[in-house]
């Protein structure tokens, strides 16, 4: 009978769309908070940048640089809810940004990145305060979006772990550093445009 | 009529079923990093530039092969940038000419001067064609996904040079990728002469 296992497959595969609901009120909010981060350009051009410049440290190194960016998410997020209006924050954070992924193209990791990477928390927790409503929405749709910032150099070690396995010689280690060019090319463009905007 | 003739048809008929395909997007991010994927590919000096670039680093070693890639990238990057701030520069369709036209003969020469100076030549350039790149930049619906299509685009090609830049550890590769050193050369000329 393997047939009708066959077509229970090829069933599956119909690309029609899931129409799940939410389960808990109010969890969208928390679920457009986790792709915020990913969807403005300067936010996730920063936290590419920094998550790829942490995962090239040791595992110490990491850890310590991974608390300073979460912490400094956190107290640039309950600024950026005190601060109203939030100021223009695009350019500064992609200037973070950028140096934090020139710092990636460099051969070695640079020892004492902490405040670097608490920094790109601090402009990322301000860049993520949703727009003005409800307290309670903001505050869990602010929630998805660190969420999200905590978890990218967690997913971002892991990457560059699973790599350096399978790739261990020069490629390995140089693969990190040509993104980083790459993302501080783009981020050094989406600067300039803004500045020419401004 | 047998079960295995079923699956095919079966196979149709899920397909029939499909909702139509809304990938095609022309406009937005989708259309802003497709219109900046395409202007690197689309110019014929742009490409022979990169892989001339890729093909170089076959023969300066492992060191130059990741460098190069690296350099490239950031130095196109401030050329689009004084481009998207207004900042002219004089020459720049005769910089890319004169681009495929020195790396095409570093390559057919097998040419490997210093590490910095490599480096160097090869960041000159490419102040040229990132400033080719960021004058469509402000026009661009979606300037951030116009500029990650060219710089991926332009990284896409400089591997393309780097894969076929490998041939060069065998005797008859190592001419082929030469001679393609000589063909870039020859383009680069022939766009100057016809420019």
């Amino acid at each position: 009978m393997r047939a009708p296992r066959r077509l229970v497959a090829l069933a599956a595969l119909l690309p029609l769309a899931a129409r799940a609901h939410a389960p808990i009120p109010g969890i969208e909010g928390f679920y457009a908070g986790l792709a915020h981060p990913l969807r403005e350009p300067a936010t996730l051009l920063t936290l590419l940048a920094v998550a790829l410049l942490l995962a090239r440290l040791p595992p110490a190194a990491w850890r310590r640089g991974w608390v300073a960016l979460a912490a400094g998410a956190a107290v640039g997020a309950a600024a950026g809810f005190l601060l109203a209006p939030r100021p223009a924050f695009a350019l500064a954070l992609l200037g973070a940004g950028l140096l934090a992924a020139l710092l990636g193209t460099l051969p070695r990791p640079v020892p004492g990145l902490r405040p670097l990477a608490a920094l790109c928390g601090a402009g990322l927790g301000v860049a993520l305060v949703p727009d003005p409503g409800a307290t309670a929405d903001r505050l869990v749709t602010l929630a998805g979006a660190l969420v999200t910032v905590a978890a990218a150099p967690v997913f971002a070690y892991g990457a560059l772990s699973a790599l350096a396995a399978r790739l261990p010689g020069a490629a390995g280690r140089v693969l990190p550093r040509i993104l980083q060019a790459w993302i501080a090319a783009v981020a050094l463009l989406l600067g300039a445009f803004l500045l020419a905007a401004a | 009529m047998a079960r295995g003739s079923l699956l095919p048809l079966a196979g149709l008929l899920l397909a029939g079923l499909a909702p139509a395909a809304l990938g095609h997007a022309g406009h937005g991010f989708a259309g802003g990093f497709e219109s900046g994927f395409l202007h690197p590919l689309l110019g014929w000096d742009h490409v022979a530039a990169m892989v001339a670039v890729g093909l170089w680093g076959a023969f300066l070693g492992a060191s130059a092969l990741w460098l190069l890639p690296v350099v490239f990238p950031l130095v196109m990057a401030l050329g689009g940038a004084a481009a998207v701030l207004g900042m002219p520069l004089p020459g720049v369709e005769l910089g890319i000419a004169g681009s495929a036209i020195v790396l095409g003969l570093l390559v057919a020469l097998a040419a490997r001067p210093p590490l910095w100076l490599c480096a160097g030549i090869v960041g000159a350039f490419a102040v040229f064609h990132g400033h080719a790149h960021g004058v469509e930049l402000p026009e661009a619906a979606a300037p951030a996904a116009y500029a990650a299509g060219f710089v991926v685009a332009t990284g896409l090609l400089h591997v393309a040079g780097i894969l076929f830049g490998l041939l060069a550890h065998w005797p008859a590769g190592r001419t082929a990728v030469r001679v393609g050193g000589g063909v870039i050369c020859a383009g680069g000329v022939a766009v100057l002469l016809g420019g």
